[in-house]
C-alpha cells in the first residue's frame, strides 16, 4: 500500500512539474485521463496489498489523476498555451533541480525565486503586481536574470492568468510612449487584454482605438478613456460594435464630439446584459441629444439588470434643464446597483428605495436642493402611503451615504423622509456619512433632529461634517452618544468656537474633544 | 479524533489529526478516494517534502484548523498583499531557503491559505525594488552579459516607474 500511494504521490509531484518550461504542458481538460499519470515503472503490487489486484490498481491511477486534476484546477492559472518552443530548452537545465522527483531533496535545498516552477512564480508575481501594475513589475524582473526574464517575456504570457497580463494600465506612460509605440512596443506584451486604461492619451485618436478593440475584441471588456483630445463619436461607435462584451466603461473629461446621446444609448442596447459599471464625467461641450442619453438609462426596466454602479457627473447641455435624470424608471432598469453617485445633475422624481435593495452608496453631490427635497418627498410619500416607517426596505443595504454640497435650502423638513429612515433604524448598515459643505445643519431645526438622528445609528463610523453650520451642542450629541464613531471632521465648520473646528481620528480623541465640548458648555 | 501518519521524503513518520491534514487537498482527495483511513495505520509518503518543512506544515495546518475552508478564486477581486495575519507574518520568518521550501510543499500538498501567505510573503520583498535590489535580496547572480543587460535595460526603459 505504502508502495502504492508513494507511487501515486509521486506522480503528483511529476505531473505538476509537467507545467514547467521545457516539458511539454498538459491542459486541464486533459487531466483526468489515465494516459497522464506518471506511474512508478518499478511498480509491482504485492498480494499483501491488493486482494483485488486490477481494480486496486484502476481505483489508485483514479485517484491520483483526480488529485493531480483538482490541484491544478485550484492553484494553477490553467490554459497553457500548447507546447513549449526550443527556446524554453536552454532554462530547462535551471528548473529542472526542482522539476527531479527522485531527487527532490536536493532540488529543494537549492531553490530560489529563479528556480521557482512557473505556476508558483505567477502566483508571487501576481501578488507582485497588485496595486502596483505589471509593467513596471516587469521591467525590474525581467532585467534580474535569464530566468526572469523568460518567466516574464515567454512563460507568463502564455499562461491564461488571472490577472498578469489581462489588466494594462497605460495613464502614466503617455508622456514616455507615442501612441505609435503603444501599438509596437506595450500592446504586444499584452495577448489577450481584458482591462485598458488610456487615461490621460491626450493624442489618441480614434483609429487608435478602433486598432485596440479589433485587436481585443473577444476578451477586452473594461475600458478607460480621459483627457483625449481627439476622439469622436466614432469611439463610441467602435466601442459599441467591436466589443463583444463591454462590463466597465469609464469616460472623463473627453471632447463632445464624442459625446452624442444617440451614440451612447446605441452603447448601451449593444451592452445592455454585460454593462456592470458606467462612469460618464464632465464630457467637454454641449451633449447633443442629452436626453437620448438619459433616456437610453431608463428605456426598459430590468434592461441593465447587471448594472452594479453608475456615475454621472459634470455633463453639460442645453437641454440639461429640461432633461432630468428619472431616477425612478433608473431604479426600475438598473434594479442591482450598489453604488450610484450623481453630480451636478438634474433629477426628477424621487428615489424608490424599495426598488434598489443592493445600494450600499449613494452620493449626492452638488446637486440643487430642490433635488434632494424632490428625493425626501419620495421617501416621505412612501412612508405615508403604506403607514409604517418599517415598510422602506430599500436602503437597508446602504453603507455609505454622501449629500454634500448641495445648497439652496429653504425647507425645514428637506430632509425629513432620511432622518425617518435614520430614526427607524432603517439604516442599520451605515458606516459613513458625508454632508462636506451642505447647509443641512443650518436649517431651522433640522440641525438638531439630524444630530438626534445620526447619533442614533448603530454603525456609524466616519462622519464628515466639514465646512457645514453644526453647532456645539448637536456635534456633542453625536460624538457623546454614538458607541461606533471612530472618525468625526469637524475642519471648517464655521459655527464651532475656535480650538473645536478639528479631524478626530479615535475614540480617544473624540472622547477628548467631547469632555473639552462639555466643559465649553458649562 | 482518528490519526494519519505521514512520512517526509527522509523517512520520518508524523502522526496528524486527520482533520488537520485534511488542509492538504491533495492529502484529503487521496484519503476520499483510496479510503486509506479504512484500511489501517499506513503512512502516507510525501517524497517531495522533507521532514523539516513537514513539520512546519503541519504547525501551520495545527494553528489554522478552525479557519473556514478557502473560497474559489475571483478574478475580479483586488489581490493584496497587506493582510497578512500577525501569526502567519512571525510563522513566515525564516530563512529564504526555507520558506520558498514552504511554497514548494504548499503548492504541491494543496493547501492554499499556506500557498497564499508564503506567496504574498515573498511578494513583499520583491515590491517597489530595483533589478540590482532583488538580486540583492533573492542572492540572484546576473547571468546577462553586458552587451545583454544594456539591451534588456533598453527594452524596458520605458515602462518603469520613475
Amino acid at each position: 500500500m505504502n508502495r502504492l500511494m508513494s507511487s501515486m504521490m509521486r506522480g503528483i509531484g511529476r505531473k505538476r512539474r509537467c507545467d514547467e518550461p521545457g516539458r511539454r504542458s498538459t491542459g486541464v481538460d486533459s487531466s483526468s485521463s489515465d494516459d497522464d499519470l506518471d506511474l512508478d515503472p518499478d511498480f509491482s503490487p504485492d498480494s499483501e496489498e491488493l486482494r483485488s489486484p486490477v481494480a486496486k490498481l484502476a481505483r489508485i491511477k483514479r485517484a491520483a489523476a483526480a488529485a493531480a486534476a483538482k490541484k491544478r484546477r485550484k492553484t494553477s492559472t490553467a490554459k497553457r498555451v500548447s507546447k513549449s518552443k526550443a527556446s524554453d530548452r536552454r532554462l530547462t537545465r535551471k528548473s529542472a533541480v526542482a522539476a527531479d522527483p527522485a531527487d527532490n531533496n536536493a532540488g529543494f535545498r537549492s531553490v530560489s525565486l529563479d528556480t521557482l516552477p512557473t505556476d508558483v512564480l505567477l502566483r508571487i508575481v501576481e501578488f507582485a503586481a497588485s496595486q502596483t501594475g505589471m509593467l513596471s513589475l516587469a521591467a525590474s524582473l525581467s532585467q534580474v536574470c535569464q530566468r526572469l526574464r523568460h518567466f516574464i517575456t515567454v512563460e507568463s504570457p502564455r499562461c491564461y492568468s488571472t490577472a498578469l497580463w489581462r489588466n494594462a494600465d497605460f495613464s502614466r506612460l503617455n508622456r514616455k510612449l507615442s501612441t505609435a509605440q503603444l501599438h509596437s512596443m506595450a500592446l504586444p506584451r499584452f495577448p489577450a487584454l481584458s482591462s485598458i486604461n488610456l487615461e490621460n492619451w491626450k493624442t489618441l485618436r480614434d483609429k487608435d482605438v478602433e486598432a485596440i478593440c479589433d485587436k481585443y475584441r473577444d476578451t477586452l471588456s473594461e475600458v478607460s478613456l480621459a483627457g483625449s483630445d481627439h476622439l469622436s463619436g466614432r469611439t463610441l461607435t467602435c466601442l459599441s460594435d467591436r466589443c463583444r462584451r463591454l462590463s466597465r466603461l469609464s469616460l472623463r473629461r473627453l471632447p463632445h464630439r464624442l459625446a452624442h446621446g444617440q451614440l451612447f444609448t446605441q452603447l448601451l442596447q449593444r451592452h445592455s446584459d454585460s454593462l456592470v459599471d458606467l462612469s460618464i464625467d464632465s464630457l467637454e461641450g454641449e451633449i447633443v441629444g442629452f436626453g437620448l442619453l438619459l433616456s437610453g438609462l431608463t428605456a426598459k426596466p430590468g434592461a441593465l439588470s447587471r448594472l452594479h454602479r453608475l456615475r454621472l457627473a459634470n455633463l453639460r447641455s442645453s437641454s440639461l434643464r429640461d432633461s432630468a435624470l428619472d431616477v425612478s424608471a433608473l431604479a426600475a432598469s438598473a434594479p442591482n446597483l450598489r453604488q450610484l453617485e450623481l453630480a451636478n445633475l438634474p433629477l426628477a422624481g424621487g428615489l424608490p428605495s424599495a426598488a434598489l435593495p443592493s445600494l450600499s452608496s449613494l452620493s449626492i453631490v452638488a446637486t440643487d436642493f430642490d433635488l434632494v427635497d424632490d428625493l425626501s418627498s419620495a421617501l416621505q410619500a412612501e412612508v405615508d402611503d403604506t403607514g409604517e416607517k418599517s415598510s422602506i426596505q430599500g436602503f437597508k443595504g446602504l453603507r455609505r451615504l454622501a449629500v454634500s454640497h448641495c445648497t439652496n435650502a429653504d425647507e425645514a423638513d428637506t430632509l425629513a423622509p432620511l432622518l425617518l429612515l435614520m430614526e427607524s433604524g432603517q439604516l442599520p448598515l451605515l458606516d459613513e456619512a458625508d454632508f462636506t459643505a451642505s447647509s443641512i445643519f443650518s436649517l431651522p431645526g433640522g440641525g438638531d433632529r439630524l444630530a438626534a438622528a445620526l447619533a442614533s445609528l448603530p454603525s456609524l463610523n466616519e462622519l464628515n461634517l466639514t465646512g457645514t453650520g453644526v453647532l456645539l451642542p448637536a456635534v456633542r450629541l453625536i460624538a457623546s452618544s454614538s458607541g461606533s464613531l471612530t472618525k468625526l471632521n469637524l475642519t471648517a465648520c464655521k459655527c464651532l468656537p475656535r480650538g473645536f473646528k478639528q479631524l478626530l481620528t479615535s475614540r480617544q480623541s473624540i472622547a477628548a474633544w467631547v469632555a473639552k465640548a462639555e466643559t465649553e458648555l458649562d | 479524533m482518528p490519526n494519519i501518519k505521514l512520512q517526509s521524503s527522509d523517512n520520518e513518520i508524523f502522526e496528524v489529526d486527520i482533520e488537520i491534514a485534511k488542509q492538504s487537498g491533495t492529502i484529503k482527495t487521496m484519503l476520499e478516494d483510496l479510503s486509506v483511513s479504512d484500511e489501517g495505520d499506513e503512512e502516507v509518503p510525501l517524497p517531495n517534502v522533507n521532514a523539516a518543512i513537514l513539520k512546519k506544515v503541519i504547525a501551520w495546518c495545527t494553528y489554522h484548523k478552525d479557519d473556514p475552508p478557502p473560497v474559489e478564486e475571483d478574478e475580479y477581486k483586488e489581490r493584496r498583499t497587506d493582510d497578512i495575519p500577525t501569526w502567519d507574518q512571525e510563522f513566515l520568518k525564516v530563512d529564504q531557503g526555507t520558506l520558498f521550501e514552504i511554497i514548494l510543499a504548499a503548492n504541491y500538498l494543496d493547501i492554499k491559505g499556506l500557498l497564499d501567505v508564503s506567496c504574498k510573503t515573498v511578494a513583499n520583498m520583491i515590491k517597489g525594488k530595483s533589478p540590482e535590489e532583488i538580486r540583492k535580496t533573492f542572492n540572484i547572480k546576473c547571468d546577462f552579459s553586458a552587451e545583454e543587460l544594456e539591451r534588456v535595460r533598453r527594452e524596458n526603459e520605458w515602462c518603469e516607474e520613475k
